[in-house]
């Protein structure tokens, strides 16, 4: 493989990139304005809660911790960030759930004539969405972003898949598409079947259920559970594989029977969690695939079933990011290939399974709460070692029968009447003017110590239900399959960078101390970022700053210009 | 020109260093293995361990300290360094007072390479030296299969006595001279320790030692254990008896 040199190949380009208010999307887009590796970024975002997509894209600037480094590096620039930006960065209003992403033909016409690459992040990570949304984001969405790409100037994709789009597997995954030359893929389980075919299929479905629930959420979930069936029949585990895979293979049948000149480049990353350096150690946005793990190991649940072999592979976004720039950079060669599937994984060369994951996690935990001022996690929960259950999450005798167990205790409790059980003279006199204020009041104050157990047991019941579920939607990926996905292509293409630009964009997987990064930087990362979401509480984004000057709004037929919307980005 | 010979200052972990015997660590690792019952086996053999170690009718010596540490068989690395990192920080360190420091200071002032000697394991050693900034370390380690501990020693391992040989050999490996070299021992097992360097002393030492110093002239620093520090060193012991 030839040198690549990164600042070469993407001097001058414009890149329009979709998903920016996402995690990876925020991280890429603050790795390319801090490294000035293009010439100009369009944002395609949309507007959501009463703002529009400069407001939210604005916002994101100015108070998102991953554009942290880049406002301290231009705090003192005399138009302040906004000013810096200006000729940097611009703001498209579009949709990725709407055809044509949501585009008037002008815009549309306008980004044809200027884009280079089109990088397609957008997508909808939900295990299992409502196929209607995940269809129309992951494929749709995928496939619109391909077409725009081959109609641009630049006729190049970069789309942001998953490894897991392998599904159901074991063993080595490959670093390319499952599509044979005749245009039939493969699926995980060896079904032959046609994209297109499959696409009209899966709608075909939603629409079918759809028509018979009257109820729009009994037409959501029965829409869920006919495409996850459909799903699995094919061997993915749940909607959100099926559906990256589906783009991705509608992609390329596409471009092979168009026989277009559109480039495209695959960067399939697998689990991507909290970062090791940028934008800064530990972060990490919303409930990402490791959170509800690490925070089912602190709590009283104690077997996981995991096997302990299987390999958690885990990347940290800025090895994404870097992943995702050498790909952009690799597009860019004037000798870029049609397709080029790309994995960020750690899985073949630093290997990290699940009973390191679970030691690991449970030793952060016990340093955790061994300093903690609350006495129960301090004599309790420090001496609850997670341990590897090595049996299936829907074999699990225990939590269904604790949740039944609890949910008696509960009922007991709720039908449990105080007078029932008072003597016979203190029940007679109760209500009436005989009984003794003192008799009463302890009658009642039992009654409402029942009513507030019989509530705990409820919450606690349902806290058991969601943990058994959500071991159930874990456990294709942490007990059933041992995907080891490939990364030569990748790791290839990092080691062809010069080595000036080695330090800054060499993706380096096979560095990562497991044991430093997953006490101290992971763990502190979903402390922080995540495991405050799932109890339900916010995560405070940083104090905003002004804007300085309106972010540029990308206008049809104008080279460029400032919107006259006066969001400037200050605190709300 | 001949150069002068380098010396060393040995110093014995448990004891002189720190008031806690080896027994104790391996039972506060053991008894945070992850399996429940892994805890309670480990911190049985632990303790059995620790009679063995302590009373000569029940064998003593390297046996004792090789069975010490079996509790922590299926110990993965992991576990094994990060508490161990643990127990030093949170144990061993807020238990070096300050005579131990103050002869490390002096032993550094002299020109002599600090060496601690630790019937311990490395994992608990080797942060509690660093942590006090002693460069070498003299310990046991754990043989792992795999990352995970099988709960034997890896050879040579140490005992409470340390093989004159093997520290004619550490000397050698430093490159030191033992004849100006000091050590600094606290129980009657550290004899052969302090009689193998020129410059030996009592620190902190069991009465049978205190006793050994007065009698050949060693010096002693600390007093002579006595009251609380006695009854916990000896306590076992003396319950065993």
């Amino acid at each position: 493989m030839s040198e690549l040199k990164v600042r070469g190949s993407l001097a001058g380009k414009h890149v329009l990139v979709t998903g920016v208010t996402g995690f990876l999307g925020k991280v890429l887009v603050a790795f390319l304005l801090e490294h000035e590796l293009v010439a100009r970024i369009t944002v395609l975002a949309r507007g959501k809660r009463f703002k529009d997509a400069r407001a939210r894209i604005a916002e994101a600037l100015t108070r998102s911790p991953a554009f942290r480094s880049l406002r301290a590096a231009h705090a003192s620039h005399p138009g302040g960030l906004g000013g810096w930006l200006e000729g940097r960065l611009d703001v498209v209003e579009g949709d990725a759930k709407e055809p044509h992403l949501g585009l008037s033909p002008a815009v549309r016409a306008s980004l044809e004539s200027r884009i280079d690459v089109v990088v397609n992040v957008a997508g909808l990570t939900d295990f299992s969405p409502d196929p209607v949304d995940g269809l129309a984001v992951n494929v749709h969405g995928a496939l619109a972003a391909a077409e725009l790409a081959q109609a641009c100037r630049g006729r190049r994709l970069l789309h942001v898949s998953t490894c897991f789009v392998a599904g159901g597997v074991d063993g080595a995954v490959p670093e390319a598409v499952s599509l044979g030359d005749d245009g039939d893929a493969r699926s995980p389980n060896g079904t032959r079947f046609d994209p297109e075919d499959e696409l009209r299929a899966i709608e075909s479905l939603c629409r079918g259920v759809s028509g018979k629930h009257a109820d729009v959420s009994d037409a959501r979930r029965a829409r869920i559970d006919a495409g996850t069936l459909r799903a699995r029949s094919l061997g993915w585990p749940n909607l959100y594989t099926y559906g990256k895979a589906l783009a991705e293979l509608l992609i390329v049948s596409r471009q092979r029977r168009e026989r277009s000149a559109l480039r495209v480049s695959m960067l399939r990353p697998s689990i991507v969690e909290c970062a090791r350096s940028f934008p800064f150690a530990g972060w990490n946005e919303g409930v990402n695939t490791a959170a509800p793990l690490v925070w089912l190991t602190g709590t009283m649940h104690r077997r996981m079933p995991f096997s302990a072999g299987h390999v958690f592979d885990v990347v940290p976004i800025d090895e994404v990011v870097k992943g995702t720039t050498l790909a952009l950079a690799g597009l860019c060669r004037e000798d870029a290939p049609a397709l080029e599937v790309l994995q960020v994984a750690t899985g073949d060369h630093n290997p990290f399974d699940y009973r390191r994951v679970l030691d690991l996690t449970a030793l952060a935990r016990r340093r955790q709460y061994a300093r903690s001022h609350d006495a129960f996690e301090r004599v309790v929960l420090q001496h609850l070692d997670s341990v590897i259950w090595d049996v299936a999450a829907e074999d699990d005798p225990v939590l269904p029968a604790l949740k039944s167990g609890v949910r008696t205790a509960r009922d007991l409790l709720v039908g449990f009447d105080v007078e029932h059980w008072l003597p016979r003279g203190p029940r007679a006199r109760r209500g009436s003017s005989a009984s003794s204020p003192g008799e009463t009041s302890i009658a009642d104050r039992i009654q409402s110590m029942a009513g507030r157990a019989a509530k705990q047991l409820g919450q606690a019941s349902r806290t058991i239900g969601q943990v058994a579920e959500m071991l159930r939607a874990y456990q294709p990926f942490v007990f059933d399959h041992d995907p080891r996905f490939e990364t030569k292509r990748m790791r290839a293409l990092s080691a062809s960078i010069g080595a000036g630009e080695r330090a800054a964009f060499a993706v380096d997987t096979g560095s990562i101390d497991w044991r430093d990064y997953w006490m101290n930087v992971e763990i502190p990362g979903l402390d922080r970022w995540s495991l405050p979401l799932l109890r339900g509480e916010r995560v405070p984004d940083d104090e905003p700053i002004s804007l300085g000057r309106a972010l540029d709004v990308f206008a049809a037929g104008e080279e460029q210009s400032e919107g006259d919307v006066a969001y400037a980005g200050d605190a709300e | 020109m001949e150069r002068e010979p380098r010396g060393a200052a040995f110093f014995r972990l448990e004891g002189a260093i720190t008031p806690f015997p080896a027994w104790h660590g391996a039972r506060w690792l053991s008894t945070r293995a992850a399996s429940v019952r892994r805890r309670a086996l480990g911190g049985l053999i632990s303790l059995v361990s620790a009679a063995r170690t302590s009373h000569p009718a029940l064998g003593s010596g390297l046996d004792g300290t090789r069975s010490l540490w079996r509790g922590l068989e299926q110990f993965s690395r992991d576990r094994l360094e990060v508490l161990g990192a643990d127990f030093a920080e949170t144990v061993l360190l807020p238990s070096v007072d300050d005579e131990a420091k103050r002869l490390l200071d002096l032993a550094r002032d002299a020109g002599r390479t600090p060496v601690l000697i630790a019937e311990t394991i490395a994992a608990v050693a080797v942060p509690l030296a660093s942590a006090l900034g002693i460069e070498h370390v003299v310990s046991n380690r754990l043989e792992l299969e795999d990352g995970v501990a099988t709960g034997e020693l890896a050879e040579p391992a140490l005992g409470p006595e340390l093989d004159p040989r093997r520290l004619r050999d550490i000397a050698e490996g430093l490159g030191v001279s033992l004849a100006v070299s000091a050590a600094y021992g606290a129980s009657s097992a550290d004899r052969l320790l302090l009689g193998a360097v020129g410059l030996p002393c009592g620190l902190h030492p069991d009465a049978e030692l205190a006793r050994v110093c007065r009698d050949l002239g060693w010096p002693i620093v600390g007093s002579a254990r006595s009251g609380v520090r006695q009854a916990f060193l000896d306590g076992f012991s003396e319950a065993s008896r």
